[in-house]
């Protein structure tokens, strides 16, 4: 990353944190940086929860449904 | 404003009867011509304009323009004609006739009045729809398209015992909301009809398996119209239904987890349209004015930045031949132009302040906020770091930045094309810094303001650490061949099965009844013509001819003829 790009994200993120400071809202929002916790941390939930599903065995060849049609013959393993 | 009580929907499917009689030269032109008309036509209409038309013992209302039906009548209108404007350069007029049937049906749905020309509107959708998937002319198209079809034919299906029921009940076809929660069979049962359409979790794998194998400029038209015209025809029929806030919720976050793990980069989008059109449906659900104006206005909204990706996506398949993440990379220095129309789409449905995804998807988790549905207001906001995270940076940083995979061919975009997503995407950041544009449209009068410092600040911080999280983590994130196995596994893996059961065993079982009837008709033929040889050859198999083993016995004949003489001599001497 080059510098001006992260001097550009370093001052949207500091007018976020100004614009909250100025209209703080209610409850968990009025904590300054609250969102950006919640962007960050929600970002690596939902990339964890996918890379779970995926490792639990949703994760599959391309030609998983041709395969599957005949497993018998071809057998083997085909998770992806 | 008499003569003018026309539906738009006669414009388009006019224009298909006519394609076919226009040189080939000319039709692209009409493509664009016909959904300017119908454009023009929808602004013109007054709202509480209506045509109705005797159907036997019913009326039926052809044209019934409404405050909510005539801001999805003009997106409607709007994206045809921007979907012709970015297939100028085909020429096929299957695919051209298909697009404005579909276009057609969607306007059809936007501005009826009654229940049956809604059911007829709806299959000519699935109709013009299943062409465009099946346009592309190759194996896994065609399966797709199938598919398609027979989720829309279960809809359908639904929609129309629905439909009769509810005829059966109240003697009415009139497009009337129910009850929330009602207990009506007929309700739920249109209900579930129209949230097929809808791609509702987990009737929904239609949408993600066939959206990327349709052709690409059918894949535009495709974004539009489906889901849409089932999300107004929810906002019609049941706002404020409970169970809409719940699985429009559901589908915000099922959409977005999906299409992370996708490697298409228009499955990506597709899974998307999942995760959107739940805003939309959540907005129905809540129910009060401002989250139905929220689920129009995102509708609206919606449709363009969609539209606009598809297109972006579509160009580089276009331009490369793949759209497959993980063999694309290191496009930036040929597709700048696209990548630069892309990120508009990729902005607008992260909801980036100035883009027209923050004017819109902000009324509904303000709604969700204001109603307070907390849950939902969190999950929302979750989707929505989901969305930048896969549309919005993962998406363009593995197709246009990263490492370049291998060499890929690359062919020049056609000019329609290009203009097409210039234009697109003026509309999105033009309704983005303009929102009034677009309130002014909305079936209820707005007190909402999109840009205030809370929710700038909203934005601005979710997108920024969102993108720093990814980029954090970004080498673990490189794409993989692959598919992620859906809800639609449970009737896709037994198939085989059942086909060996329902199909193959009742084949056999004709087979075997074919053969039986035939040997039995020729037994009795044999028995008729020679009554002792059908006898003696029971039992025995069928064989060729054998002219010493089938001659006729002598011997019986010579003995009977040597006993009657011997016999006869003996009468004779006794006389």
């Amino acid at each position: 990353m080059r510098r001006w790009q992260k001097a550009a994200l370093g001052g949207l993120a500091a007018a976020g944190i100004l614009g909250q400071a100025v209209d703080p809202g209610h409850g968990w929002e009025a904590i300054p940086g609250s969102f950006a916790l919640f962007g960050a941390a929600g970002c690596l939930f939902l990339m964890a929860v996918a890379k779970g599903l995926a490792k639990i065995g949703i994760s599959r060849a391309p030609d998983y449904y041709r395969r599957l049609h005949d497993r018998k013959r071809t057998g083997g393993d085909d998770r992806h | 404003m008499i003569g003018i009580e026309i539906p738009p929907a006669w414009v388009l499917w006019g224009g298909v009867v006519l394609l076919p009689l226009l040189p080939r030269s000319l039709r692209p032109a009409a493509c664009c011509l016909l959904p300017a008309a119908a454009l023009a036509l929808v602004l013109a209409l007054p709202v509480g304009a209506s045509l109705r038309l005797a159907f036997g013992p019913y009326e039926l209302a052809v044209l019934e323009f409404t405050r909510l039906g005539r801001v999805f009548a003009i997106i409607f209108a709007l994206i045809a004609l921007l979907g012709g404007i970015y297939s100028l350069h085909l020429r096929e007029a299957g695919q051209q006739g298909a697009a404005l049937l579909y276009a057609g049906g969607a306007l059809g749905v936007a501005c009826c009045g009654d229940l049956f020309t809604l059911l007829f509107c709806w299959e000519v959708m699935t109709a013009g729809s299943t062409w465009l998937i099946w346009a592309s002319r190759d194996r896994e198209s065609r399966a797709a398209g199938m598919r398609y079809l027979l989720y829309h034919l279960l809809g359908g299906g639904l929609l129309l015992s629905g439909i009769l029921l509810q005829l059966r009940e109240t003697g009415s076809l009139a497009l009337a909301a129910f009850p929330p929660g009602a207990s009506s069979p007929a309700a739920w049962l249109i209900l579930t009809g129209v949230v097929i359409n809808a791609a509702m979790v987990p009737l929904h794998t239609w949408l993600p398996d066939s959206y990327p194998r349709a052709t690409v400029t059918g894949a535009v038209f495709l974004s539009a119209f489906t889901t849409k015209a089932a999300v107004y025809v929810l906002a019609v029929l049941f706002p404020g239904w409970p169970v809409l806030l719940v699985m429009g919720t559901l589908m915000t976050v099922y959409g977005v987890t999906y299409a992370f793990l996708a490697n298409d980069i228009r499955e990506i989008l597709s899974y998307h349209i999942v995760s959107q059109v739940g805003y939309m449906v959540a907005g129905v659900g809540i129910g009060t004015e401002l989250a139905l104006n929220g689920s129009a206005a995102h509708a609206y909204s919606h449709i363009l930045y969609k539209a606009l990706l598809f297109m972006g996506a579509g160009a580089v398949l276009q331009a490369t031949g793949t759209g497959k993440l993980h063999r694309l990379g290191g496009l930036y220095p040929e597709l700048r132009g696209v990548f630069a129309y892309y990120m508009v789409g990729a902005l607008s449905i992260s909801g980036a302040p100035l883009f027209n995804g923050f004017i819109s998807k902000s009324i509904i988790v303000y709604a969700a906020h204001e109603g307070g549905h907390g849950l939902a207001h969190l999950f929302l906001l979750l989707a929505g770091v989901g969305t930048f995270l896969s549309v919005g940076v993962k998406l363009p940083y593995f197709t246009w930045f990263h490492e370049k995979k291998e060499s890929l061919p690359r062919r020049p975009l056609p000019r329609g094309m290009k203009a097409a997503m210039a234009l697109t995407s003026l509309l999105c950041v033009g309704y983005g810094i303009f929102p009034d544009a677009l309130y002014q449209e909305l079936p209820f009068a707005m007190a909402y303001r999109p840009y205030t410092p809370l929710h700038l600040a909203e934005a601005l911080q979710i997108l920024v650490f969102t993108f720093l999280a990814f980029w954090w983590v970004r080498a673990k994130l490189i794409p993989h061949e692959g598919i992620s196995l859906d809800t639609d596994w449970c009737f896709r893996a037994p198939a085989p099965l059942v086909r060996r059961i329902a199909v193959d065993g009742v084949n056999a079982a004709f087979d075997a009844a074919d053969r039986f009837a035939f040997a039995l008709a020729r037994r009795i033929a044999e028995l008729s013509v020679h009554p002792l040889a059908a006898l003696r050859s029971l039992g025995r198999p069928e064989r060729a001819f054998d002219p010493h083993a089938d001659r006729p016995p002598l011997g019986l004949p010579i003995g009977l003829t040597l006993l009657v003489t011997v016999a006869a001599a003996f009468w004779l001497l006794s006389l």
